[in-house]
């Protein structure tokens, strides 16, 4: 390869093992210090928050966690801005999570531990919050548990029984979920719930897709899917409307740091490619 | 700190570090990473199941649920593909099931489910905000114009030749969104990787 010789040339060159430490600075420097960037919640982020706070009193949120290994970093600030929103919630709602895999429980309580989730004051683990084990079959599971919900979880990931847990006590079906919330990166998933929850009962559905998935979601908003959070960024926008910055928002910051970057990187780079390709002719 | 404490700190450490040391060379410390990931996917996956076969068959029969028993059977009946054979023939028994269930409970809410929804959000023009309107009315644009890109019943000429290459740019700019999304997503799980190496290094998250 000739040597560069116009300032186009010599940007195209420039060894990718630099744009990588910088990329790696802009995780760091956010995380490490007070940089922030304004987190201005979306619109799907506001009718996410506006539709739990507008469910009847007492309702119950089935929350679908599929977190795993692969997607933690996107959605577990998801998880943890939505358990604070639905346990703190005036409405007096319960909150009952499942999950998609059989690792779902474990990474379930590494974000609770990083992210510092818990029952808030006055809220008691049977009453307000059950955490179940997971369902297998796909869409046949989905499926099941919409139309017998005991039959799939008979007890919660404990060993209780659920005619012992209060908050399952009128939990029989679909039709008895004030919504079902999914934090998901297949895209499968979405359409299980359209299918199975949706269709069928009715159920509303609220969604906090990994980014790799929101394109699935966005077909169904705003009339099926109420609201929905954009991956990590939108776990860190309801982080930042409900008053705290935890953990989230520090993630938010940096991804909003490491984006800036990128799309600074994209368009320098469509500028020299276009330059040099002009220089050329 | 005990000898445990500190292999629990620097081993996962180490293995993000040689994984992301990809970017700069394929050498033999990335090469073992990614043989450890695929044997730890393996037996990730026969633990899962195990559990799974633990959690969904053994304990609900013990505890009197033997309505699962012909559930049972049917999916025993997938392994008959690893027999001899002249018994393999018994494993289309436990497919047929999987099959006819699942495209049973897919085609029958498919419709409900998927494509009136859609077509319901693209037609749609309501919305609180002036944005919802644009978005709306956008998504109609593309809805229609997409939909008469893949027309192949007629020549692409004329009127209908202008709305296709107006679909196909929509189709390409949906296909840029779908890369950027899967750039978040891996964003994300860097991110969060390095996030938890300062904190397992000692570094305080502000």
């Amino acid at each position: 390869m000739s040597e560069p010789k116009t300032i186009w040339e010599k940007m195209q060159s420039v060894p990718s093992v630099y744009l990588q430490a910088i990329l790696l600075l802009t995780i760091v420097v956010p995380l490490l210090t007070m940089v922030s960037f304004p987190s201005a919640p979306t619109t799907p982020t506001k009718r996410y928050y506006d539709f739990v706070m507008s469910l009847p009193e007492g309702s119950v949120v089935i929350f679908d966690s599929q977190m795993g290994g692969f997607n933690y970093g996107d959605c577990a600030p998801g998880c943890a801005a939505t358990m604070r929103l639905v346990l703190s919630a005036p409405n007096k709602l319960k909150l009952i999570v499942l999950f998609e895999s059989s690792d779902g429980p474990m990474f379930w309580d590494i974000m609770k531990k990083d992210f510092g989730v818990g029952l808030p004051p006055g809220k008691k683990y049977g009453d307000d919050y059950v955490e179940l084990l997971w369902y297998t079959g796909g869409e046949r599971g989905v499926a099941a548990f919409c139309s017998n919900f005991r039959s799939i979880f008979p007890e919660d990931r404990y060993g209780t029984p659920a005619d012992k847990l209060p908050a399952m006590k009128n939990v029989l079906s679909a039709k008895d979920f004030g919504v079902v919330i999914a934090s998901t990166s297949l895209t499968s998933l979405v359409d299980d719930y359209m299918r199975q929850a949706y269709a069928r009962y009715g159920t509303p559905l609220l969604f906090d897709p990994a980014g790799m998935t929101v394109m699935s979601v966005i077909p169904y908003y705003p009339f099926a899917v109420k609201g929905y959070l954009l991956g990590l960024s939108g776990g860190a926008q309801l982080e930042a409307m409900l008053g705290s910055t935890s953990l989230g928002t520090k993630m938010g910051n940096a991804f909003s740091m490491m984006s800036l970057y990128s799309f600074v990187l994209a368009i320098i780079g469509i500028v020299t490619g276009y330059m040099v390709k002009r220089g050329r002719r | 700190m005990t000898i445990a404490e500190i292999i629990a700190i620097w081993a996962p450490i180490i293995t993000v570090i040689l994984a992301l040391s990809f970017v700069f060379a394929d050498w033999p410390g990335w090469r073992f990473i990614e043989t450890l990931l695929i044997g730890g996917g393996a037996g990730h996956g026969v633990v899962s199941g195990l559990r799974t076969i633990q959690a969904q068959i053994i304990t609900p029969i013990s505890n009197g649920s033997y309505i699962i028993i012909p559930a049972v059977i049917i999916g025993v009946l997938l392994y008959f593909i690893h027999m001899p054979q002249r018994y393999r023939w018994i494993q289309r028994y436990g497919y047929i099931w999987i099959v006819g269930t699942g495209l049973g409970i897919v085609v029958s809410t498919m419709l409900q489910g998927n494509i009136l929804p859609v077509i319901k959000e693209s037609i749609s023009i309501v919305g609180p905000t002036p944005g919802d309107y644009f978005n709306q009315f956008l998504s109609l644009i593309t809805f229609v114009t997409v939909l008469t890109y893949f027309i192949f019943a007629m020549e692409h000429k004329g009127v209908l030749g202008g709305v296709a290459r107006v679909g196909r740019n929509f189709l390409m700019i949906a296909f840029g969104l779908g890369f950027s999304t899967l750039l978040m997503t891996y964003y994300g799980v860097l991110l969060e990787r390095i996030m938890w190496i300062l904190r397992a290094l000692g570094f305080t998250i502000m």
